[in-house]
């Protein structure tokens, strides 16, 4: 990863999910769920050059519930 | 959004009757609602009092406005009930009291607790196949697309495997009627399946409340609603309900599926030519075949739905293999294309009524389709089968023939 180069993390907003499932079952590497089967994102970050496919697990979530964040790479992955 | 019309007169701009129990096929509707998202998107069926939407966009954003704008709705758009109950539990009840509903059943219907179901529900695909494949054909809804949630649901509840073949029929009668009676008759049936349903359920309840085990009637038993136990009455809609949304939904995707891999046998093979593509095939069956058809009604003075501002009180009817025809995001909606772009279809409902049983589904539907095509490489109809259009949509008599193993 090229120094510098901004890091993307997938929130979830929790007032929306409605624990479908669509993003654990498609993204085990990036969401989990909770003991009603609501998502969860993981502490995982990915670079910029991932945008692409994290818009395509945005785009499967029925309720848009999940964002991507920027975040500084500062203490990531160190 | 300017709209000076009074609601009488939006209405009658907009009139355009809607039969929800049309004697037509499932494509013969979809055809229709097509028609009318091209010319009238929107339309209000004088016959039932209701709006009917054709738009995914449209019908997604009244769905997710529950609390918000809309409650839920008895059944049908025209209000009747189908089962005997005063009211569907949890899917009529909205705000805080639907909340608690849903954070007592969620957790028994998590992704963890499907997993562990899992060996069963291999073992009971399995065991009803060997049932039938000697004979070179079967009564597919019958002898498996029904039995098959149906003894799933039974083992959860807790409730006797042995009596799956009762518990079927009364679903049976309770959603489909009985082919070829006068709606007398019908009538005379379904009450009398829900008085037998209903007294099969008080007498387990009472059993469970006596010696309590871990199965849901007991967890359900032993929770709160508002700091009290849910009443027997209460609790009857509740589970005629998980029942019905259980089992029903489930035979139906897997008749229609069957039926059409029957008619498209190279579909069959593609739909396991890739492992990893098959949860998302069975995501575009569950879009091509989309059961349930919600209903909603506007609590706010005034909601937008669509091009239209509606007034309090108004009810909108979402048939939503209408929304999952979309040619908006469905690029040739009518074709099952494994590999589409993965927009979320409308079929689990969306916001706080989104299916309950959604990862049972899944699941239930995963592995009947790894096993029937295990064990039936190719198969065909030997009977014209016919669809039925009403409380939901499916299919019956789906008699298929292979060769015997």
């Amino acid at each position: 990863m090229a120094e510098g180069e901004p890091l993307l993390a997938l929130d979830i907003d929790h007032e929306l999910c409605a624990g479908h499932g669509r993003c654990y079952g498609l993204a085990p590497d990036l969401f989990g769920y909770d003991d009603r089967g609501y998502g969860v994102a993981l502490p995982e970050t990915r670079g910029a050059g991932m945008r692409g496919e994290l818009e395509r697990i945005v785009a499967t979530c029925p309720e848009q519930a999940i964002s991507i964040r920027t975040v500084s790479d500062q203490g990531a992955r160190r | 959004m300017t709209q000076t019309e009074s609601i009488d007169e939006l209405r009658e701009r907009y009139a355009r009757n809607y039969d929800v129990y049309a004697r037509t096929t499932i494509a013969g509707q979809l055809d229709e609602l097509a028609e009318r998202r091209e010319q009238c998107p929107i339309t209000f069926s004088p016959n039932g009092g209701f709006w009917l939407l054709t738009r995914y966009d449209d019908m997604s954003s009244l769905l997710r406005k529950n609390n918000r704008g809309v409650i839920s709705f008895p059944n049908m758009p025209d209000g009747t009930q189908a089962f005997g109950q005063k009211k569907t539990i949890p899917i009529e009840l909205d705000g805080p009291i639907h909340s608690q509903y849903r954070k007592i059943l969620e957790p028994l219907f998590s992704p963890a607790r499907v997993a562990e179901l899992e060996p069963r529900i291999r073992q009971v695909a399995c065991d009803l196949i060997d049932d039938f494949i000697g004979a070179g054909e079967c009564d597919f809804i019958a002898e498996f697309a029904l039995p098959l949630p149906g003894t799933i649901f039974l083992a959860m509840m807790g409730w006797p495997v042995s009596d799956a073949a009762k518990m079927n029929n009364w679903v049976n009668i309770l959603l489909h009627g009985i082919e070829g009676a006068s709606p007398e008759e019908v009538a005379a049936a379904r009450g009398e399946a829900a008085a037998e349903t209903r007294a099969y359920m008080n007498e387990i309840i009472a059993a469970r409340r006596a010696q309590p085990t871990d199965d849901i009637t007991s967890i359900v038993l032993q929770a709160q609603i508002d700091g009290a136990p849910i009443p027997d009455d209460d609790l009857y809609d509740l589970f005629v309900m998980i029942m019905m949304a259980g089992l029903d939904t489930v035979q139906s995707v897997l008749g229609q599926s069957m039926v059409y891999f029957a008619r498209h046998q190279a579909k069959w093979d593609e739909m396991f030519s890739n492992p990893a593509g098959l949860d998302a095939a069975i995501e575009e069956l569950v879009r091509w075949c989309s059961p349930a058809l919600p209903t909603r009604n506007i609590v706010y003075d005034s909601l937008t739905v669509g091009e239209l501002e509606l007034p309090k009180g108004e009810r909108v009817y979402c048939p939503l293999g209408a929304g999952n025809r979309d040619p908006k995001y469905y690029p040739n909606p009518n074709d099952i294309v494994f590999d589409r772009e993965p927009k979320p279809h409308l079929s689990f409902g969306l916001g706080p009524h989104r299916c309950l049983g959604v990862h049972l589904a899944r699941t239930e539907l995963r592995i009947a389709f790894e096993e029937l095509h295990r064990r039936l490489p190719s198969f065909r109809l030997s009977e014209e089968p016919h669809d039925h259009i009403g409380l939901t949509w499916g299919v019956g008599n789906v008699q298929l023939s292979f060769d015997p193993a």
